[in-house]
C-alpha cells in the first residue's frame, strides 16, 4: 500500500472561484429566469425574517406600552403572515436553486458529453474509459454538490448575515457596534480552526481509501490470503489501518467539538454585550424596550449563518477538482477541421493515394512509407501484412480519425482533409473486427438510434445478410434484447450486425476488417455470403485473412512494415513467388495474425 | 476475542454490549448533555430577568451581574458542549472500529462457499456503508434522541411552570412535528435509491458512449448519441429534483412546530401582558422557549429515522458474523514430518447442488512422489485440489495425511505443508518483490527473491521496469500480462518451500524451458519432496511418478504412465493429438 493509491491524473486546467463562475455561467445563463426567481425567494425569506423581530419590538412599544389592545391582534395577523412567506420563500429558496443547479448541470453535461464525442482518437486511446466516464457522472455531479451546498448555501447565508447587520444597525447602529466588537476576533478564531478541520477531514479520506482498496484486494483474493496463512496477517494490518481511522475520526470530531464552543463564546458574548449595554441605553431612554427586544431577536440570528458558511467553508475549500477535471477535459481540442471545406453530394467512391508518408507522432517511425495506391469506384481491394505493417493506419486515415498530409489522399479527386469529417464519415462506412454493440435491441444496435434510419431499411439490411433467418431459427426478433457489450451475442451474431449496420447505412466506400476470431462453421458459412452481399457494387477494401475472402477480390495489395511491395491477382502474385507466395504457402491465417489478433498500430 | 456469551450480547442489544463495554465514555457523554440542556434551557431565564430589570430601570450593576450570570452560563455550556460531543464522539466511533473488525475477522474466516454467496461489493458495502450506518444510528441517532428528550424534559417543565395554559395551547401542533419529519426523511430516502439508479443508467450510456466511440464516429452519430444521453441526463435531472423538493420541505415542516406556537403565543399572550399579569420579559424568554422545542421534536423524528436505517444494517451485519463456518479450524494434530497423503472414496458436491462433482476418489500419495492429474475441463480437477487444502469441507469419504483425518489437523499447519497455487493469477498492489515473499513470515532475502523470478524467466522483464523490483502492482502502478503474473504466482509458491507444492494449470502460462528450470528447482529441493501438478500439457508432466485421470468426477486411471496409457480412453486421446514425445522413461 503507497502514495501511489492517491495518485491524481494530470489537471491542465486550473479553476478559481471566479473562473469557475465564468465557466458556469454560459450555462446558467440559459435558466436566467430560475436563478432570479431562486435571488428573489433569498432576499424576499431574508427581508420577511428581519420583519418579524421589528414586528415583536413593534408590539412591545406600541401595544403594551401605550395599552393599545387592538395593535396586538393585527400584529399578531401580521406575525402569521410574514411566518406563511417566510416558510413559502425558504422552501422556494431551497428548491429553487436546487432545480436551477440540475438544470445547469443538464446542460453541462449535455455541452461535455457533445465535445467529448468530437475529440480525436489519439485522446481515446490515451485515456482510460473509465476516466472520461467519471468526468460526465461523478464529477459533474460533485460539481453540482459544490454549487448547490456550497455556493448557493454561501451565498444565502451572507444574504441572511448582511439583512441582520442592516436590521440591527437600523434598530441602533452605536448597540451594533458594540456587540460585535470582538466578531472579527472570533471569525479569525473560526477560520483558523476551519483551516486545521479541512486538513483533518483529507486526512480522514485518504484514510478510508486506504481502508477501501485494502478490503477490495483481500476480499477478491481471500483465497491467496487464506491458502498462504496470512489470514492473521492481514488481520492485524487490517486492525491497524483501522484503528488508523478511528484515530482520525477522533481527531475530526474533536477539532468539530471545539467549533461549538467558540461560536458559543461568540454568541454569549454578543448578547451579554447587547444586554448589557442595551440597558444602558435604555436607561438614557435612548432605546425604546421594544426595539431591545427585537435588537436581541436580530442578534441570535447572527450566529448561525455564519456557523454554516464555515462549515461549507472546510467542506469545499477543496473540492474545486472536479470542477478542474472537467474543464481540462472540455479544453481538450477537437478534431481539427480545415477553412475549406467541401461536402461533395455524392461520391463515386474513387480512391487515389499519392505518396503517403505518416507517423502518428513526430517522435515515432514512419508507419506508412511512401504509400502510392489507385482505386477505381467499384473496385476491391484485398490488403495484405502482417501485424504492425500499417493496415489498421491506413483505415484510420481513410476515416479521418486521423489526419493524413495534406494532398495524399484524394476521394473523387478532392483532398480528403477538405472533406467534413462527418461527410466522409457517411460515405465511408467501416467494419471492425471486433465491432461494438451497445445495450438495447438488435434493431438499435443497427440503426444506431439515427431517425434517419428506417425499419424497413433496416430488416432489409438483415434480411440481405442472412442474419433475419438466423434469428427466426433462433425464436428472437429484432426487437430481442441485447445485454452490454453483446454478451448474449455469439462472434459471429455481432459481425452480422456490423455487416447489417453497413447495409443499412449504405456507404459509397467499404472498409472491412475481417474477424481473426474463431467462429462456429455454421456462422462462417453465412458471413461468407454477407461479405459478398456488402462488398457488392461498391468500393472496397478489405483486410483479409482468409484466402476464399481473398480471391474475392479483383486486387491484392501487400504490405510491408508500412510500404507497398507487391500488387496484383491472387494469380499473378502466386507466380511472383514473393512475399504474398509465402504467406499463402504458409497458410495466411496464422502468418497474418501474429499472436495478437487485436494489434494495431496506435500509439 | 470475545467470550461467546459476549457474542450473544453484541448480536441481541448491539447497544448495551457497547454501553458496558465502554461504560466511560457513554456515561460521561451522557452527563455533558444532561448539564448542556440544563444550562441550555436556564439561559432564556437569564435573558428574562435581565429584561425585566431593564423595563423596570433597575440599577445598572444589577443588571451587569445578571449579565455576568449570563456569560458564566454561555461558557458553561462552552466546556459541556465540547465534553459531550467529544466522549459521545468516542462511543461511537470506537463502537463502529469494533464491529468494522470483528467482521473483517469474521469474513477471513469463511471459505469459497461464503464468497459464492456473497459477492465483493456487497461484503465491501457491509464493511463500509452499513457500519457507517451503524454507528450513525448509536452515535447521531441516540444521541439526538437523547438531546430531544433531555430537552424536553428541561423545558416543558420550565414553561409549565412560567405558565400552563399558554404551554399546551402553543405546544399543540408540535406532537405533529416528529411524525412529519420521519415521513419526510423516509421519503427522501426512498427518492434518492431512485435517483441512484438513473445515476447508474447514465454512467452506463456515458460507459458505452465512450467505450463504442469508434462505431459512433465511424458512422457520424454523436448527435444522435447525446441526444440519447440527453434522454437519461433529463430523467437523472427529474429525480434529482425530486429529491431537492422533498429536501426544501423539511426546513418549512421543522419551522411549522415554532410558527404555529409562536401565532398561538401571540392570540393568546395579548391579554395577560396588556392587563400587566405577564411581564414582558416572561414573555419574550416563553417565546424562546417555544422556539427550543422544534429541535427536540425535529430531533425524535430523525432520531428514529436513523434507528430504523441503523437497525436494518446492523441486521446484515448480523447475518454475516452469525454464519458458521464450514471449515471450522478445531484440528490440533501437527504435520511435523509429511509422510504420506490417501484419498478414501472421497466424493463431493457443493451445497444446495445435488450433482456430484467428485465421485468416490480413491488415491494415495507418499513422500517423495510426483502426481500429474489430468481430465478435461469440469472433471473435478480444481476442486479436487480445493478439498486437499480445506476449503470445503468434507462429507463423503476420508481424506488422511499421515493417516490422520484431514478435520484434525491445524489448518495452519495443514497449509503449511501443502501449498496450492491456484489457477487464476490474483496478486497484490504491494511492490514485485512484496509480492514474491507474500505468503513468508519475513520478507525473503533479495537474492532468494531474484532466485526465484529467475527460474520463473520473470528477472529480466523485471529489471527492465524503471522499479526494478520495488515497481509497484496494481492499476496504479504496473500492470503485468497475464502469462507475467501467473509466473510471478508460480515464484510467490516455490519461495515457500513447502513439503507437498499444488500447481493447478500454473504452468500453462510457461515455455517448456521455463518449465524445466522449474523442475530443476524443486529436483534439487530438500524441502519440497513431493508436488501435485494439474496441467494440459503432457509436457508438463514430464517426469512424475503417477498419473491422475480424471473424468466427469471419478477416477478413470491412476498409476504409471504405462498403466495409465493402458486403461484411460481419455489419456490415449491426449497422447494421440499431443505426440508420445519423451514421456515414458
Amino acid at each position: 500500500m503507497s502514495e501511489n493509491f492517491m495518485h491524481e491524473d494530470l489537471v491542465k486546467t486550473k479553476i478559481t472561484y471566479p473562473l469557475l463562475f465564468k465557466r458556469l455561467w454560459p450555462y446558467a445563463r440559459k435558466e436566467k429566469v430560475l436563478l432570479f426567481s431562486a435571488i428573489f425567494a433569498v432576499a424576499s425569506g431574508a427581508i420577511a425574517a428581519r420583519l418579524i423581530p421589528a414586528l415583536i419590538g413593534y408590539a412591545i412599544d406600541h401595544g403594551v406600552k401605550e395599552k393599545d389592545y387592538s395593535i396586538f391582534t393585527q400584529v399578531a395577523y401580521v406575525y402569521l403572515v410574514l411566518e406563511i412567506f417566510r416558510s413559502c420563500f425558504s422552501f422556494a429558496n431551497v428548491y429553487l436553486f436546487q432545480i436551477f443547479g440540475n438544470r445547469m448541470l443538464f446542460h453541462l453535461r449535455e455541452d461535455l458529453m457533445s465535445h467529448v464525442q468530437r475529440l480525436p482518437m489519439q485522446f481515446f486511446n490515451k485515456t482510460p474509459t473509465g476516466r472520461i466516464v467519471t468526468r460526465l457522472t461523478n464529477d459533474v455531479m460533485s460539481l453540482g454538490e459544490l454549487f448547490t451546498d456550497g455556493v448557493i448555501s454561501v451565498f444565502t447565508h451572507i444574504v441572511i448575515i448582511i439583512s441582520v447587520v442592516i436590521a440591527l444597525a437600523f434598530i441602533s447602529w452605536k448597540l451594533t457596534l458594540v456587540s460585535l466588537i470582538l466578531a472579527p476576533f472570533f471569525i479569525a478564531a473560526s477560520f483558523y480552526l476551519s483551516n486545521r478541520i479541512r486538513d483533518i477531514l483529507r486526512e480522514q479520506k485518504k484514510k478510508l481509501s486506504l481502508i477501501n482498496a485494502f478490503l477490495a484486494e483481500n476480499l477478491n483474493g481471500i483465497k491467496v490470503v487464506q491458502l498462504y496463512n496470512r489470514v492473521t496477517r492481514n488481520r492485524e494490518l487490517f486492525s491497524s489501518l483501522s484503528t488508523d481511522y478511528r484515530d482520525t475520526n477522533m481527531r475530526s470530531i474533536r477539532s468539530y467539538a471545539l467549533m461549538q464552543p467558540i461560536m458559543n463564546l461568540f454568541n454569549a458574548a454578543t448578547i451579554t454585550s447587547a444586554l448589557y449595554f442595551g440597558g444602558l441605553l435604555s436607561a438614557q431612554n435612548s432605546i425604546a424596550l421594544g426595539s431591545l427586544v427585537a435588537f436581541l431577536m436580530n442578534i441570535q440570528d447572527f450566529i448561525p449563518p455564519l456557523r454554516e458558511i464555515l462549515e461549507k467553508y472546510q467542506q469545499f475549500q477543496n473540492s474545486l477538482t472536479s470542477a478542474e477535471r472537467i474543464f481540462t477535459l472540455m479544453d481538450e481540442a477537437k478534431e481539427a477541421e480545415s477553412e475549406l471545406l467541401q461536402a461533395p453530394e455524392v461520391i463515386r467512391g474513387d480512391i487515389e493515394i499519392r505518396n503517403l508518408n505518416f507517423q502518428y507522432e513526430s517522435h515515432l517511425p514512419l508507419v506508412l512509407k511512401n504509400v502510392s495506391l489507385q482505386i477505381k469506384a467499384g473496385e476491391s481491394i484485398a490488403l495484405v501484412g502482417r501485424t504492425g505493417s500499417g493496415k489498421s493506419t491506413f483505415i484510420s486515415l481513410l476515416q479521418r480519425f486521423y489526419d493524413a498530409p495534406a494532398k495524399s489522399i484524394f476521394v473523387d479527386g478532392l483532398p480528403l482533409e477538405r472533406i467534413p469529417r462527418t461527410e466522409i464519415r457517411h460515405h465511408v462506412g467501416v467494419v471492425q473486427q471486433d465491432n461494438f454493440i451497445f445495450r438495447g435491441t438488435i434493431r438499435e444496435n443497427i440503426g444506431l438510434g439515427d431517425p434517419r434510419i428506417g425499419d424497413e431499411q433496416i430488416e432489409k439490411a438483415c434480411e440481405k445478410t442472412g442474419y433475419l433467418a438466423m434469428l427466426k431459427r433462433t425464436g428472437r426478433s429484432l426487437a430481442s434484447p441485447v445485454d452490454e457489450r453483446g454478451a448474449n451475442l455469439s462472434v459471429g451474431e455481432r459481425q452480422l450486425i456490423a455487416f447489417a449496420r453497413i447495409l443499412a447505412f449504405n456507404p459509397d466506400i467499404l472498409i472491412l476488417d475481417e474477424a481473426t476470431a474463431n467462429i462456429d462453421s455454421e456462422s462462417e458459412h453465412v458471413i461468407q455470403e454477407a461479405t459478398k452481399e456488402v462488398t457488392k457494387g461498391r468500393t472496397s477494401i478489405i483486410i483479409a485473412h482468409r484466402l476464399s475472402t481473398i480471391e474475392q477480390c479483383d486486387r491484392i495489395v501487400v504490405l510491408n512494415q508500412g510500404e507497398i511491395v507487391e500488387v496484383g491477382s491472387h494469380a499473378e502474385l502466386m507466380k511472383a513467388q514473393g512475399l504474398y507466395y509465402q504467406f499463402a504457402s504458409l497458410g495466411l491465417k496464422s502468418t497474418l495474425m501474429d499472436a495478437s489478433a487485436d494489434g494495431t498500430a496506435e500509439p | 476475542m470475545q467470550s461467546p456469551s459476549d457474542n450473544s450480547l453484541l448480536l441481541k442489544r448491539p447497544l448495551w454490549y457497547y454501553i458496558k463495554n465502554n461504560p466511560r465514555a457513554f456515561s460521561l457523554g451522557m452527563l455533558f448533555l444532561v448539564v448542556t440542556n440544563a444550562l441550555d434551557g436556564v439561559y432564556p431565564l437569564i435573558m428574562k430577568t435581565a429584561i425585566d430589570q431593564i423595563e423596570k430601570q433597575s440599577p445598572l450593576d444589577e443588571i451587569g451581574k445578571t449579565c455576568l450570570l449570563f456569560l458564566a452560563i454561555m461558557s458553561g455550556l462552552a466546556i459541556t458542549r465540547y465534553g459531550w460531543r467529544t466522549h459521545f464522539g468516542r462511543f461511537h466511533t470506537f463502537a463502529a472500529e469494533h464491529i468494522r473488525q470483528k467482521l473483517f475477522h469474521k469474513i477471513t474466516s469463511l471459505g469459497p462457499n461464503f464468497f459464492h454467496k456473497n459477492q465483493v461489493g456487497e461484503l465491501m458495502s457491509l464493511l463500509t456503508n452499513d457500519v457507517q450506518s451503524f454507528r450513525q444510528a448509536i452515535g447521531p441517532g441516540l444521541l439526538i434522541l437523547a438531546d430531544g428528550v433531555i430537552i424536553i424534559a428541561v423545558v416543558l417543565p420550565i414553561m409549565i411552570t412560567m405558565n400552563w395554559e399558554w404551554t399546551w395551547k402553543t405546544l399543540i401542533f408540535l406532537p405533529l412535528v416528529p411524525f412529519l419529519i420521519w415521513r419526510v426523511m423516509r421519503l427522501i430516502h426512498a427518492n434518492y435509491k431512485a435517483q441512484q439508479d438513473r445515476f447508474s443508467e447514465l454512467t452506463g450510456v456515458a460507459q458505452e458512449t465512450v467505450g463504442g466511440i469508434r462505431v459512433i464516429k465511424s458512422f457520424a452519430q454523436e448527435d444522435n448519441r447525446t441526444r440519447l444521453f440527453n434522454g437519461v441526463s433529463s430523467a437523472f435531472e427529474k429525480a434529482c429534483n425530486k429529491v431537492a423538493r422533498i429536501d426544501a420541505l423539511f426546513m418549512p415542516v421543522m419551522e411549522f412546530g415554532v410558527t404555529s406556537g409562536s401565532v398561538i403565543l401571540l392570540f393568546i399572550a395579548k391579554d395577560d401582558v396588556y392587563s400587566g399579569a405577564v411581564t414582558i420579559g416572561t414573555f419574550v424568554a416563553f417565546h424562546r422557549y417555544i422556539q427550543k422545542m422544534v429541535w427536540p421534536m425535529t430531533a425524535l423524528g430523525m432520531g428514529f429515522s436513523y434507528f430504523q436505517k441503523g437497525y436494518a444494517s446492523f441486521d446484515r451485519i448480523k447475518e454475516v458474523l452469525n454464519t458458521e463456518t464450514d471449515i471450522p479450524d478445531n484440528g490440533t494434530y501437527v504435520i511435523e514430518k509429511f509422510e504420506s497423503l490417501e484419498f478414501k472414496n472421497v466424493s463431493y458436491k457443493h451445497k444446495g447442488s445435488s450433482v456430484y462433482v467428485l465421485k468416490d476418489n480413491s488415491f494415495s500419495l507418499k513422500s517423495g512422489e510426483r502426481l500429474g492429474i489430468m481430465g478435461p475441463v469440469g472433471a473435478g480437477k480444481t476442486t479436487l485440489q480445493h478439498l486437499l487444502s480445506r476449503m470445503y469441507p468434507l462429507e463423503e469419504g476420508q481424506i488422511l495425511i499421515n493417516g490422520i483425518p484431514l478435520e484434525d489437523i491445524q489448518q495452519e499447519s495443514l497449509r503449511k505443508t501443502f501449498l496450492l497455487v491456484p489457477q487464476e493469477a490474483f496478486l497484490f498492489s504491494e511492490s514485485i518483490s512484496d509480492n514474491v515473499s507474500f505468503g513468508l513470515r519475513e520478507k525473503a532475502s533479495e537474492e532468494e527473491i531474484l532466485r526465484m523470478t529467475e527460474i520463473v524467466d520473470l528477472s529480466k522483464e523485471i529489471d527492465s521496469l524503471p522499479h526494478k523490483y520495488d515497481s509497484q502492482l496494481g492499476e496504479r502502478g504496473v500492470n503485468l500480462s497475464g502469462g507475467q503474473k501467473q509466473r510471478l504466482t508460480i515464484a510467490r509458491g516455490l519461495i515457500m518451500k513447502t513439503p507437498v507444492l499444488v500447481l493447478d494449470d500454473s504452468l500453462s502460462a510457461v515455455d517448456t524451458k521455463t518449465e524445466k528450470a522449474i523442475e530443476e528447482e524443486l529436483a534439487k529441493s530438500h524441502s519440497t519432496m513431493s508436488r501435485i501438478i494439474v496441467a494440459h500439457r503432457l509436457s508438463s508432466l514430464k517426469g512424475v511418478d503417477k498419473l491422475l485421470i480424471l473424468k466427469d468426477g471419478c477416477v478413470e486411471a491412476w498409476g504409471s504412465y504405462a498403466e495409465v496409457l493402458k486403461v484411460s480412453p481419455t489419456f490415449q486421446k491426449i497422447v494421440q493429438i499431443q505426440g508420445q514425445g519423451d514421456h515414458h522413461e
